[in-house]
This record gives structure tokens, sequence and C-alpha cells, in this order.
């Protein structure tokens, strides 16, 4: 048997070297009921231990994940051996839609009590989300301009971008079922926005260079960009000393989120979990500014020559007659990006587990699903493992790892969905670590023991 | 336990560091300033000139660019020749007339008188003085603004008192039209001076003393009186002389025959800008003119003399021939009941009484015109006049309507001040031109930049826009498409300082020297379009 695991895994790790991955905090996900920072991903994860509470300051992770590497659009100058910014590089290597995404949670605060059937938590977390969505067309405007693209149309409408940062500070429960083969939770966390910008969700803006006089036909719907906060960090000088630290720590954008999961025990071998996140939005009401541009169509046909002193002025006029903008101070509702893990697990027995992940963040309303096959080595108290993820929008190869270990009440864990990759040749980065201490053990072991 | 415990450190030991051991190496390396070059099509503008616009555009001198009656765009040139007034034109000279006597002929020996008497002098006839003028001119009447008069009465009579009344029947004031009079006594051999101030006087000088009408004659009455005590003697001699004199004459307005006055403008040089900008190349304009236009207050009609007008430019001189030039050419002035008014005459000069068309051909720079002109030309008695305020202005209106024929007239123009670094994100850059044109005239452009004296870039010879097709009478039938696509190397003109632009212009059929006409109605359309590429940088 012993002898089987280790082919499954060599298998595994084999077939990550030749396959696409995507990573979602896959690896992170693997480490399960053993750290009890998982439950903001999936609720239903239940801690081994009686007790636990984070180390404060010590528990963060970070996700980045783009379409393209860094090397695509950092090129190595071979003679001078410095970096150079090539979008035209960068347009050789991108997809018809690229994604863009960081995520950075910091957890100053979790607390875990498990009690019979039941177990509780208690967190404060800030978080930051960034998820930007990029044409290739727009990035070939960007790199080449219109010149390559007289007579087509230029949808920059499908850019999108939005960036959050928030703290949350939730209740979360789980409950097991049917002797721990059934378990549901739940978290529910209350939100205070700090700072927001985003391309509204519906936006539209499209330009088509006519063929033969090089007109440039516009059209823009719901082209506004939604901001909170950014003014007093852009124009600090506007406002008092302390308004920024005032505004930060308290002010008018509230908001909740509830996440929920199920665990259900097949069979003694397998097992199959769900757990959706981040449903909820967050209402902006302090310190927005909506700039937008009104609806519209129209060609720009060139400026009138004629008596033209100042050409800058001219094309702003001349473009103002096309488009209106306005600034306005109107509250506006964002929603968190849902995420979604369904997972089926296999025991190879006690001690070995395999895992076929799948995930998705439906941010931009978005279903291109990620997928990740994992191993791990299941012991006591600890556990680590390897990940395979691919799918999605993603291309990249990368083979993760995770573990968590306990040194006495202390445990210490990391995950990543890349372990051995150079930073210029990776789509995405993503790791994660903490340090918590863990009460009460034995009564839990025994009792999985005597199962 | 403890085996345990040390196990896992191992393991953090080992697992963690893998887990972090992303090489970020590739991020020591020092990333260069953000520099990439972007083409963008886009449509620069357009514009639509009529022919005024295109020549303002080209060669905005002093020529106004009016529309003609026919529809036809006129170069018009007009400037103020010369404004002669007539304090300058006419003078009265100071007046000195010869002496004249009144002897009596009275005998009164030694002892003298044996009673004491008065003997009245009532008999004495009018004095008549001549006012001569500087060119024979007649004058009825004269309103003095300034001048003086002066009368000396001489008296060579030794014993007696003499009363005299002087009336000068001529001079009469102007607020009540009298005559003045002055009277005077005289006791033994004195003279006595008469100052008269003739502001506020004019004379009229029709009346010959005896009733009679002549010109130019002053009149001078004298009566008085003797008184005659006992033992005064009188020998036949004695006598009393009149001396008159007027000095500084200022007149407010002369009235007469003012006979033939040569009025002289100074010799005018007219820098005449309008082909300044016209540089090589022929021009012919089949129909233009210059019109003297002449503003006349004097009350006398002129003869002006156009034999002295020329035109030249660097090379050459050419003098205003034909018949406009045979005989001095008439301009009316105000009548009489006129009086105070101005009359205007015009004068055209034209191809069918000059040779202007080949002046205008020279393509001159300059006008040079000597005007002498004559009061009353026309033979026979006149009746003239002259105000202080009287003046003659002359103005010349150089009409150059655009029949016309361009053959190879190239306009030069240098734009200087170029700051090449503009351009220094301006990568490979096409421009593109397209006009449509219902004007009789195409254009080929030519535009070298130069950094001092060195040619960085040069955009050769383009027709940028095609001369439109001609009827018989050389006007447009329609409009003619062109489209002109050039390069522009940033990376060459970044280092420009001045760049030159030459526009050669053709009108249709020039070749064959084909005048056409170049109408308002006639329109050149550009639309310009570039694909432009831009270094975008950072900076």
């Amino acid at each position: 048997m012993q002898k089987k695991g280790t082919l499954l895994t060599y298998a595994l790790i084999a077939f990550t070297m030749y396959n696409v991955t995507a990573q979602e905090h896959f690896s992170f996900y693997q480490l399960r009921d053993y750290v009890l920072q998982t439950q903001n991903i999936s609720p239903t994860y239940m801690p081994q231990n009686t007790f636990t509470i984070a180390i404060p300051g010590s528990n963060f992770g970070v996700n980045y994940q783009n379409g393209f590497r860094l090397k695509d659009l950092l090129v190595e100058n071979t003679n001078s051996g410095s970096l150079e910014i090539d979008l035209k590089n960068l347009l050789l290597n991108v997809d018809d839609i690229n994604p863009l995404k960081f995520n950075f949670t910091g957890h100053l605060f979790h607390m875990g009590l498990r009690k019979g059937k039941n177990a509780f938590s208690l967190f404060l977390n800030t978080r930051t989300d960034v998820n930007a969505q990029l044409t290739k067309p727009f990035l070939n405007f960007l790199a080449n301009g219109n010149s390559s693209q007289v007579g087509e149309l230029i949808d920059l409408g499908h850019n999108k971008f939005s960036a959050t940062v928030y703290r949350e500070i939730g209740f979360g429960y789980v409950r097991t079922f049917l002797d721990n083969k059934f378990k549901v939770g739940f978290n529910l966390r209350f939100l205070g926005g700090i700072f927001h910008a985003s391309t509204q969700h519906n936006a539209e803006l499209t330009l088509l260079t006519k063929a033969d006089t090089y007109d440039w036909e516009m059209t823009a719907q719901n082209a506004t960009v939604n901001t909170a906060g950014l003014d007093l960090v852009i124009n600090e000088d506007n406002y008092p000393n302390n308004a920024l630290n005032s505004y930060v720590f308290r002010n008018k954008n509230k908001g909740a989120a509830f996440d929920f999961g199920a665990y259900y025990q097949l069979s003694k071998k397998f097992i199959i979990e769900l757990s959706v996140t981040d449903i909820g939005s967050i209402t902006w009401k302090d310190h927005v500014i909506n700039y937008n541009i009104e609806d519209g169509s129209g060609t720009f046909t060139g400026l009138s020559l004629k008596d033209i002193d100042d050409v800058e002025q001219a094309f702003e006029n001349e473009l103002n007659t096309i488009f209106t903008t306005n600034e306005t101070q109107s509250s506006f509702q964002t929603k968190l990006g849902v995420k979604s893990y369904l997972s089926a697990s296999y025991l190879l027995n006690k001690k070995n587990r395999f895992s076929l992940t799948g995930f998705n963040n439906y941010t931009f309303n978005d279903f291109s699903p990620s997928f990740a096959l994992a191993y791990n080595r299941t012991l006591k108290r600890t556990t680590f493992g390897v990940t395979s993820s691919f799918g999605g929008r993603q291309k990249s190869i990368g083979i993760g790892g995770n573990f968590a270990v306990s040194l006495g009440a202390l445990q210490i864990y990391a995950a990543t969905d890349n372990i051995v990759s150079k930073i210029e040749n990776v789509y995405s980065v993503d790791f994660r670590f903490g340090i918590n201490l863990n009460l009460g053990y034995k009564k839990w072991l025994k009792m999985a023991k005597s199962r | 336990m403890k085996k345990i415990r040390f196990k896992h450190i191992i393991f953090i030991v080992i697992l963690l560091p893998a887990i972090q051991a992303c090489d970020l190496s590739y991020l020591d390396k020092d990333i260069e300033d953000f520099d990439t070059e972007a083409s963008f099509a886009i449509a620069v503008g357009n514009i639509t000139y009529t022919v005024g616009e295109l020549f303002n555009e080209i060669d905005a001198k002093s020529v106004e660019i009016k529309e003609n009656n026919e529809g036809i765009v006129s170069f018009v040139y007009l400037d103020t020749l010369a404004s002669v007034t007539a304090v300058n034109a006419i003078e009265i000279p100071d007046q000195s007339f010869p002496s004249r006597d009144y002897n009596p002929g009275i005998d009164i020996p030694s002892p003298g008188s044996l009673i004491n008497e008065t003997l009245i002098l009532d008999q004495i006839p009018p004095f008549t003085f001549s006012l001569s003028g500087s060119n024979g001119e007649e004058f009825n009447e004269i309103v003095f603004s300034d001048g003086n008069l002066q009368l000396t009465v001489q008296s060579t009579f030794t014993d007696v008192d003499i009363d005299l009344t002087l009336t000068f029947n001529s001079l009469r004031s102007k607020t009540d039209d009298t005559s003045h009079e002055v009277t005077i006594s005289i006791n033994g051999t004195t003279s006595e001076i008469i100052d008269v101030d003739l502001t506020d006087f004019w004379a009229d000088l029709t009346d010959d003393g005896n009733g009679g009408s002549t010109t130019n004659t002053f009149v001078l009455t004298v009566s008085g009186s003797i008184d005659l005590e006992v033992g005064d003697t009188i020998s036949p001699e004695q006598k009393l002389s009149f001396s008159l004199g007027m000095t500084n004459l200022q007149f407010e307005a002369i009235y007469g025959d003012l006979k033939n006055q040569t009025i002289n403008s100074e010799s005018l040089t007219i820098d005449f800008d309008v082909f300044d900008d016209f540089g090589t190349g022929a021009l012919l304009f089949a129909d233009p003119t210059l019109q003297l236009i002449v503003d006349n207050s004097f009350g006398f009609p002129l003869g002006i003399d156009f034999g002295n007008i020329a035109a030249s430019n660097a090379s050459e001189t050419k003098f205003l021939m034909g018949a406009i030039t045979d005989t001095p050419q008439i301009i009316n002035s105000p009548t009489l009941a006129q009086e105070g008014q101005t009359v205007r005459d015009f004068i055209t000069i034209e191809n069918t009484n000059s040779n202007i068309v080949d002046l205008l051909a020279l393509k001159p720079s300059q006008f040079t015109v000597d005007i002498s002109a004559t009061s009353n030309p026309n033979s026979g008695s006149n009746q003239n006049f002259s105000l202080n305020t009287s003046a003659l202005s002359a103005y010349v209106e150089v009409n150059m309507p655009l029949d016309v024929v361009f053959e190879n007239i190239e306009f030069e123009h240098e734009l200087d001040n170029i700051n090449g670094a503009d351009f220094e994100d301006l990568g490979e850059t096409t421009l593109n031109i397209h006009t449509i044109n219902t004007i009789p005239l195409g254009g080929t452009l030519e535009m070298v930049f130069y950094n001092d004296n060195s040619i960085v870039h040069t955009i050769t010879k383009l027709v940028v826009f095609a001369a439109a097709p001609v009827d018989t009478n050389g006007i447009s039938t329609g409009a003619t498409e062109n489209t002109t696509s050039f390069d522009i190397k940033g990376d060459e003109i970044k280092t420009a300082t001045r760049a030159v632009l030459k526009l050669k212009m053709n009108t249709t059929n020039a070749s064959s020297n084909s005048p056409v006409k170049l109408l308002a109605a006639n329109t050149l359309d550009i639309s310009i379009t570039t694909d432009v590429s831009i270094e975008i940088n950072n900076n």
C-alpha cells in the first residue's frame, strides 16, 4: 500500500510538470482541518484541537496571478543586462483576455474553539483584492496604437478593473453530523471598506478607426470609474491633517459577507467538499468620487484647422463635444468576488490523501475554473503535500507544496502553489504562512483514533 | 516526543525555504525607463480655403483681398499718395504800394493868415492800390485770418493843424460789414502811422473807387480839415503823402480767378509689398487697374500729369506709358455753391490706356509716384475760391483681379525658431493630405528642415493640390481630387532649428499663358490624416 502511494506521488509530480496550472490557494486548501485559517476559504474545516489562537501579526497570505509572465513584460536587454518594459513582446505572449489578480490577506486576529460537534471561530482580517482583466486589443492599442487596427472595432470596455482594501470581522461556525461524516459550516463577516477603485461593471467603450478617413468612431456607455477614499491619498493636501487616519479607522463604507461550505464522506475512501465564499458586498458612501463619461457616441473627424492656436486645447474641446465628463459623489455598491471550491478526495489510507479540487473566481462574473491535483501525507498533527494546479486562464506550470507542523502547542504552517520557479517565469505567486497556538489535541486525537 | 519535535524542526527548516524558494534575482537587474513607440492613425483635421483665405494664408501682406462684381477675387492695394492743403498751395505775398500824395495847392504867404478859419478838405479823390498775386491771380475777395495793414500819413505842412478821416473802403468788418474808418490829427511836419490788424476784416477788391467793377483793387478815401490861425502860413508845395502796405497776409477764404497754381506733391515711393512672398515664376494679371482717387475741396479744377509713375523690382524699372500719360487728367472742383465740400474724382489706369499689365508683371516691390497738378487747366476766366481748409488728397487703389496666369510662382515661407526637441518623441510619421479643389490653381510643396544651414530633412516636391479644370473663359468647371502622402522622420527633424516651406503654384493651362479666373466661390478642401509613431516614455 505504501508503494502504491509512492507511485501515485511520483505520477502526480510527473503530471504537474506537463500541465498548465493555476494557483488559487490550492495548496493552502489542502491543509484543511490542520490549520484554523483555512476556515476563511472553506468554512467546514474543523480544528483538530479544542482551542486555537493565531499569533497576532504572524499569519498572512499573498496571491498574485497574471495572464502573462514577468519576462514577457520586462525583457532583458542582452547587451546591457538591464530590463526593459516591452509592450510589444508582451503582446506576443498574451491571450485574448488576460486576468491580473492580487490578493493579500492579513490575519490580525483569529481564534477557534471546538466543543463537541461544534466549532466556533472569531477573526479579524485586512484584505486587499485587485482584479483586472485586460483584453488583447486593449494591450495592442497600448503597445502599438491603433494603426494596426484600422477598420477594426477596438473594444476597450471589456477591460475591467477592481481594487478594494477592506477589513472584516467574522464569526464562523461548523457542526458535524453522522459521526463526523457530514459537516456544514458558515462564516458571517462584517466588512468595513477602506479604499476602492473600479470600472463600472457594464461599462462599454469602443473605438473604430475608419479605414478611409481615419475618423475615430467612439461609443461610451456606463463608462464610470467609482472610487472611495482615494482622493484622501491623492489629494492629501486638500484635507485636514488627520483626515486619512480618521477615515481609515472609521467611515461609512459598510458591508457584510457570507461563506458556507459542506463536507460529506461518501465512504471510507471518498470525500466530497464544497465551499462558497465572499458572498457579499460593500456599500461605499464615504469619500466617494465617481468619474463619469456620459453615455454617448460620436466621431472625431479631426480638428477644424482654421484659426487654431492651441492644438491641445482644441483637441480637448473637440473630444468634449463628443463625450461629456463629470464627477459625482454617488454612493455605490460593490460585490466581493465570490469564490468556490469543489473538491473530491480519495483516501488511500489514513496517511495518504489524494484530491482533485476545482476553483472558480466569479469577480467579473467569469466562469473559467482551474483545477488542482493534490497529494497530502496526513499524520497526527502534521501534514505535508504537493499540488499541481491547472486550467482557468492560467498557463504556467507550477508545483505547489504545503505543510503544517506542530512544535508542542506551537503550529507553523506554510503553503504555496509554486515551489520552484524563477519569478520571471511564473504566471502567479502564491504563499501562505502562519503560526498558531493550538491547545487541546489529545481529546480529539483519541476520538479520531477510536473511529 | 522529543524525537518528533526534532524531526519537525528539521522539517520546517527544509520545507519552509523550499516553499519560499522563488528565485527573485531577475528583479535585481536595473529596470530602464519606460520607452516605447506606438503608431496612431488619426484624422488630424480639415480645413476649407476660399481663394481669398488661401492667399491670406500664404501672403498676408498689406493687400486686401476682395471680390469684384464678377465674383473674381481681387488683390486690392490701397495707399495714400499725398495731401496738399491750401496753406501749402496758395499764398498771398506781402503787398507794398507806391506812396500817394495829396497837395491842396494853398498859398498863404507871410505874414500869414489874418483871421482864424477852417479850410475843409472834401474834394480829395479816392486812392486806389492794386494788389498783386504770385501767379497773376485776380482776387475778388480776401477774407483774412491774419495779417497787418499799415498806412503812413506824412505831412509837410509846417504851421497848421490838420484833422483827417481815413476811410478804408475795401476793408470791411466781419461783424457789421462796414468799411474801416480812422480819424487822425497832424500838427506840423510829422507822420502818423495807422496799423490795422486784418484778422477781423475782409477785403472787397472789386470796386475801382469810381463806382466801376474791377479786381485786386484796394480803395482808400480821405477827408478832413485844416485849422488856420492868424499868422499861419501855407506854401503851395506843402502836401500830405499816404503810404500803404500789407504784410503776413493769411486768409480764411479767397475768391477770384486764381489762375494757374502749380501744386506739386513730393516724389513718393510706395513700398508695394504685395508680391514680397512671390518668388520666381511668371505672373500675368489680365485685367488690373490702378485707380487714382482724388478728393478736391479747392474751388478750382486741376489737371494732373501721370508721366512720372514707375514700377520697379530689384532689377528693373518700368514707367507708366500710354494714353493716360499723354494729357493731364482733369480733377473737378466744388463750385461756389459747394464751398466747403469735397469733390471726388476717379482716374483709372488700366490695360486699355496704359501698360499697367507690364508694370505688374514685374512683380514690383516699389511704385514711384511724382504727381504734378495745375489749377485751371482749361483756358478762360474762372470763378475760383480757396478756403484755408481746402485740400487736395490723392489715394491709389491698385486692383488686381485674379484673372491671372501663375506659372511656377513660388511662395516661400520660413519657419524660424523651430525647436526640434518638440519632435523628439515623434517617430516615423506619414502625413496623408487629401484635397478636393475647385480652384483652377494647383500647388506643389517642398519643405526643407535645417539645423542652422545644414539640411537635416527634406520633404521633396509633392503635388498637394491639383488645379481644377476650366472652360474657355477660364472659369472652374469642377473639382479635382488629389491624395498625397509623405513621410516625416522625427529622428531627423529633432535637430532642426528652422524650416523653409516652398509652395509652387500653377494655374490651369499656365503653360499656354491662358488666364484663369479665381472666383470667390472656388474652394480648396483639405483633409489631413496621419499615421504617427509616437515615442511614449516616462518623461
